[in-house]
C-alpha cells in the first residue's frame, strides 16, 4: 500500500454525515467483527453515514440502517479510494 | 430436484430479523397457531397449521430471526440448533421457507447460502418487493431461481400479494439447491477446511451434512478452542490449532475469510439478479434525524409514552363501563334465578364479582398491546432502543436491554424472554432481574381502580388530566427503579464490560392490521383464560375463606372479621400497618402473590361480602366510603392509594414470572433473589412514601 492510499484511510466515526465511503477493515473484538461481517460490513462494501452524535452512530450498509456505539464506528476503517484494494483473502 | 412433502409434514420459516417473517407466517396460518416454548429452553415457539383446500394440513414453525447459523444469542441458537437437528424434542423440518428481504438481498442470501449448504429442501420467498422497488432495486426472481436452482416466489406479505402462489408451492415446490457448497475459499483455506471435515467424520462421527458447517465454524470462530473441548474430539481441535498458525503465517485472516468468500459468491449472484433504478423520495433519513436526535429523540419518546398511557385511560372508559354493566346485569339476573343462600352468594359475589372486576380491564390491556404492536411494526421500537442506548450505557447495559424492559410493559414474561437476544450472559441476567419493574398490564387494573377512585380528574394546563399524569408517573417510577437497580447490579454482583451495541433499524412502514389484530386476539384469549381459571378459582376460594366460619352476628363487617380471611388479615396487619395498609389490603397483597390483578378481585369480593352486591363501579364507591370506626376517618385516601400503587410498581407479585426466571436461569437462585430484592425494595420505598406523604396529605 503506498502512502497516497494510506492517507485516504480514516475511521468511520470521523466521516462527515451523508458521505459515502468504502469499508477497508475492522479492528474490533473478534465477536463484534464477526457479527458486523455477517450483517454486511465486508471489505469494499459501500457505507453511508446518517446520524452521528456524542456516543451513537447510524450508517447505511446494503440498504440497511445500522445503529451502533460510536466506539464501534471508531474501530471501522474506511477509505475514500475510488478503486477497491485487493487483499490476501481473495 | 423437486421434493413432495410427506403425509404429515412439518416445515420451518426462517429469515433475518425484520424481513417480514411473522407477517408471512400469520398470512399462511391465520388463527390456526399456538404459542409455546421449545423443550428445555424458554425461547418462544410459534407453531401453526396451513390448511389446504383438499383438507391437507402442513405444520409450520416460525423460527426466531437470525442473520447466520453462528448463533450469538439464545434465540439464534434455537433457530440454528433446529436447522442442524440438534434440539432435542423438535424434529428436523422437512423443508425450509427462507424469507428474503428483497431490498437487502445480499445480506439475506448469506443465511440462505448457509441453509443451502445443509442440503435442505428449500423455497425462497422474496418478500417486500414493493419496498425494494421504491428503493430503486429490482430483483429478477426468475434469474435468482435459475441461479440457485430453487423456487423463488415474490411476495408483499402485508398486502397478501403472492401468498396464494406460496401456498401452492408449499405442496410440491421444495427442492435442494444444486449450488450447495459451490462458493470457493482461497486454496490453502479450502484445503485446511477439507482436512478438518475428514477429521470430524473420523474422530467426531459428525454427519456428513453437518461436518461442512462445523469445520467452517471451528476455523473461523472468534471463541477460543478450549470452549469446544468435550464437544469436538481432541485430534480435531489439535488440527484446528495448527491450522490457525498456518493460516496466520500465510497471511489469511481466518475470522473473515469464510464470511468474505461466501459474500463474494453472493455478490456474483446479485450482480446477475439485481438491477438498480432511480430511488423514490425516502423520508426515513429525515425522520431518523429527528427521532434519534440526542435531545428531540427523548422528547418524542416521552411524549409518545404519555400519549399512549393517556389514551389507554381515556379510550377504554366506554367499553370498560359496558363490560362492568354487563357483569352487573348478569349478577342481578343470575341472582333472581338462584334462591338466596350460599350458592347464590358464591356465584354472584364470588364468581361474577370477583372475575368480573378483572375482566372489566380487558379493553385497557388490548389498547396497551395495540400501541406496543404499532410501535414495533412501524419500526419505532428499534429507534427507542437506539436512543435509550445512551441512557442504558450509563447503567452498564446497552440499548438492546431496553427492548425487554419496554416489552415488560405488556407482560414481564415475554419481556424476560425478549432478553434472550442479548448475547452477554451477565447483561442478560441484569436485564431479566430488572425487567419486571416495568409496569405490566396486570398492574393496570390495580392502578386504574385506585386512580379512578381517589385521584381527581382535574385538568392541568387545561388539557393534561391529573389521573393520566399519575398513571404515567407509576410507569416512570418503574423504569427509573429498573435503571437504578441495573446500575447497582452491574457495579456489584454482576460486574462486567459494557458490551458492544449493534442494532438494525428497520425502515419505517405501515403496520399490518391483520398482525396487530391477531396479536390482540392472542392476548385477549390469554387474559380471559387467566380470568376464567386462576382469577375465578382464587375468587371462589377467597369467597369461601371470607364467608366461613359463620357467626350469628347480623353486621356484615363483623361476619367478615370473624372469617378465615378476617383472622388472617388481622394477623398480618401489624406487618403492613407501617405502610398505611389495613388488613383488607394485606389480604389483597397476599392473594395477588399469584398474579397482581387478583388484588382487584380480592378487594371486590371482600367489599361485596362486607357491603352488599356490586360491580367495579360500586367497588370504587365502597372503598371511598370505608371508614375506620375508631377514628371516623376514611380508611382509603389519596395517600393510601398512592402507597398501594407504589408497592405494586416495585413488588414481585407474579408466580408465572418467577417460574419463567427459574427456567431461564436453570435454577431457583436468581428467581428467589429477585423475589427477595423486589419485596424488600417495595416495602422500604412504600414505607418512605407513606411517612413523607403523611406530613403533607
Amino acid at each position: 500500500m503506498d502512502n497516497s492510499t494510506r492517507k485516504k484511510e480514516t475511521r468511520l466515526s470521523d466521516v462527515p454525515l451523508g458521505m459515502q465511503c468504502i469499508i477497508r477493515d475492522i479492528h474490533s473484538h473478534p465477536e463484534t467483527c464477526q457479527r458486523l461481517r455477517e450483517i454486511g460490513f465486508n471489505k469494499h462494501t459501500n457505507i453511508r453515514t446518517l446520524v452521528l452524535n456524542s456516543s451513537q452512530f447510524i450508517c447505511e450498509v446494503n440498504n440497511t440502517r445500522i445503529g451502533m456505539h460510536r466506539r464501534i464506528a471508531n474501530e471501522i476503517i474506511i477509505e475514500f479510494a475510488a478503486t477497491p484494494l485487493l487483499d490476501k483473502n481473495e | 430436484m423437486s421434493n413432495s412433502l410427506s403425509q404429515h409434514p412439518s416445515i420451518a420459516i426462517i429469515g433475518n430479523p425484520n424481513c417480514g417473517k411473522t407477517t408471512i407466517f400469520n398470512e399462511l396460518t391465520g388463527l390456526r397457531q399456538k404459542v409455546g416454548n421449545y423443550p428445555g429452553v424458554t425461547v418462544e415457539k410459534k407453531e401453526g397449521t396451513i390448511l389446504f383446500n383438499d383438507g391437507k394440513e402442513v405444520a409450520v414453525l416460525d423460527l426466531p430471526g437470525t442473520y447466520s447459523l453462528s448463533a450469538n444469542s439464545p434465540d439464534e441458537k434455537v433457530a440454528t440448533d433446529i436447522l442442524l437437528g440438534k434440539l432435542a424434542g423438535v424434529h428436523r423440518p422437512e423443508g425450509i421457507i427462507c424469507i428474503v428481504d428483497a431490498s437487502n438481498l445480499e445480506r439475506s442470501l448469506y443465511l440462505v447460502s448457509q441453509i443451502i449448504d445443509q442440503r435442505y429442501p428449500i423455497l425462497i420467498v422474496l418478500n417486500m418487493v414493493d419496498i425494494a422497488e421504491r428503493n430503486g432495486i429490482h430483483v429478477k426472481s426468475e434469474v435468482l431461481a435459475k441461479t440457485l436452482g430453487v423456487r423463488v416466489i415474490p411476495t408483499i406479505g402485508s398486502k397478501r400479494s403472492g401468498i396464494a402462489e406460496l401456498k401452492a408451492a408449499i405442496v410440491n415446490g421444495f427442492s435442494i439447491s444444486p449450488e450447495a457448497r459451490k462458493w470457493k475459499l482461497p486454496e490453502p483455506v479450502g484445503e485446511e477446511h477439507g482436512e478438518l471435515i475428514n477429521l470430524l467424520l473420523i474422530h467426531n462421527h459428525t454427519k456428513e451434512d453437518d461436518a461442512f458447517h462445523v469445520a467452517a465454524m471451528l476455523l473461523s470462530s472468534p471463541r477460543p478452542l478450549k470452549e469446544f473441548q468435550g464437544i469436538i474430539a481432541q485430534p480435531v481441535l489439535d488440527r484446528a490449532a495448527q491450522d490457525y498458525n498456518r493460516l496466520r503465517e500465510l497471511g489469511f485472516d481466518r475470522h473473515s475469510v469464510f464470511v468474505e468468500s461466501r459474500y463474494r459468491w453472493i455478490k456474483k449472484i446479485c450482480g446477475e439478479a439485481v438491477s438498480y433504478g432511480p430511488k423514490k423520495t425516502d423520508y426515513t433519513d429525515k425522520i431518523d434525524a429527528i427521532v434519534t436526535h440526542k435531545f428531540w429523540g427523548y422528547v418524542i419518546f416521552f411524549v409518545l409514552m404519555t400519549l399512549m398511557f393517556q389514551s389507554i385511560f381515556t379510550w377504554a372508559t366506554i367499553p370498560m363501563e359496558m363490560i362492568g354493566s354487563g357483569f352487573y346485569w348478569l349478577g342481578r339476573h343470575v341472582g333472581t334465578i338462584i334462591p338466596q343462600g350460599d350458592l347464590h352468594d358464591l356465584i354472584v359475589f364470588g364468581a361474577l364479582n370477583g372475575a368480573g372486576a378483572v375482566v372489566v380491564f380487558l379493553p385497557q390491556i388490548l389498547l396497551l398491546f395495540l400501541f406496543l404492536g404499532i410501535l414495533e411494526d412501524t419500526g419505532y421500537m428499534a429507534r427507542a432502543a437506539f436512543i435509550m442506548d445512551r441512557l442504558m450505557n450509563k447503567v452498564g447495559l446497552h440499548g438492546k436491554s431496553f427492548i425487554p424492559i419496554l416489552s415488560s410493559f405488556a407482560c414481564a414474561i415475554p419481556g424476560i424472554m425478549a432478553a434472550r437476544t442479548i448475547g452477554n450472559h451477565r447483561d442478560r441476567l441484569v436485564t431479566m432481574l430488572v425487567a419486571p419493574l416495568a409496569s405490566c398490564s396486570a398492574r393496570l387494573p390495580v392502578y386504574s381502580l385506585l386512580i379512578a377512585a381517589f385521584i381527581p380528574g382535574t385538568l392541568i394546563f387545561g388539557f393534561w388530566n391529573l389521573q393520566g399524569i399519575v398513571m404515567v408517573s407509576m410507569y416512570l417510577l418503574g423504569i427509573f427503579t429498573a435503571l437504578v437497580m441495573a446500575w447497582l447490579f452491574k457495579k456489584t454482583i454482576l460486574r462486567g464490560r459494557t458490551p458492544d451495541f449493534i442494532l438494525e433499524l428497520p425502515p419505517y412502514r405501515l403496520p399490518s392490521i391483520k398482525s396487530l389484530l391477531l396479536q390482540m386476539w392472542e392476548r385477549a384469549l390469554l387474559f380471559l383464560r387467566r380470568a376464567g381459571t386462576i382469577i375465578l378459582g382464587a375468587s371462589l376460594v377467597l369467597w369461601f375463606l371470607a364467608t366461613y366460619p359463620k357467626t350469628d352476628s347480623a353486621a356484615p363487617s363483623e361476619r367478615l372479621a370473624h372469617s378465615f380471611v378476617g383472622q388472617a388479615g388481622h394477623i398480618i396487619e401489624p406487618l403492613i400497618r407501617p405502610l398505611g395498609f389495613d388488613w383488607k389490603i394485606g389480604i389483597g397483597i397476599l392473594t395477588s402473590l399469584l398474579q397482581r390483578e387478583v388484588f382487584v378481585s380480592t378487594v371486590s369480593t371482600i367489599y361485596n361480602i362486607q357491603g352488599g352486591n356490586g360491580n367495579s363501579v360500586s367497588l370504587r364507591a365502597q372503598m371511598q366510603k370505608d371508614v375506620d370506626p375508631s377514628t371516623g376517618l376514611s380508611k382509603f385516601n389519596v395517600l393510601t392509594a398512592i402507597c398501594v400503587m407504589v408497592y405494586y410498581v416495585l413488588a414481585m407479585q407474579c408466580m408465572s414470572t418467577l417460574a419463567v426466571m427459574r427456567r431461564e436461569t436453570n435454577g431457583w437462585k436468581w428467581p428467589l433473589f429477585q423475589l427477595g430484592y423486589m419485596t424488600t425494595l417495595a416495602y422500604a420505598v412504600t414505607f418512605a412514601v407513606y411517612r413523607i406523604g403523611s406530613l403533607f396529605l
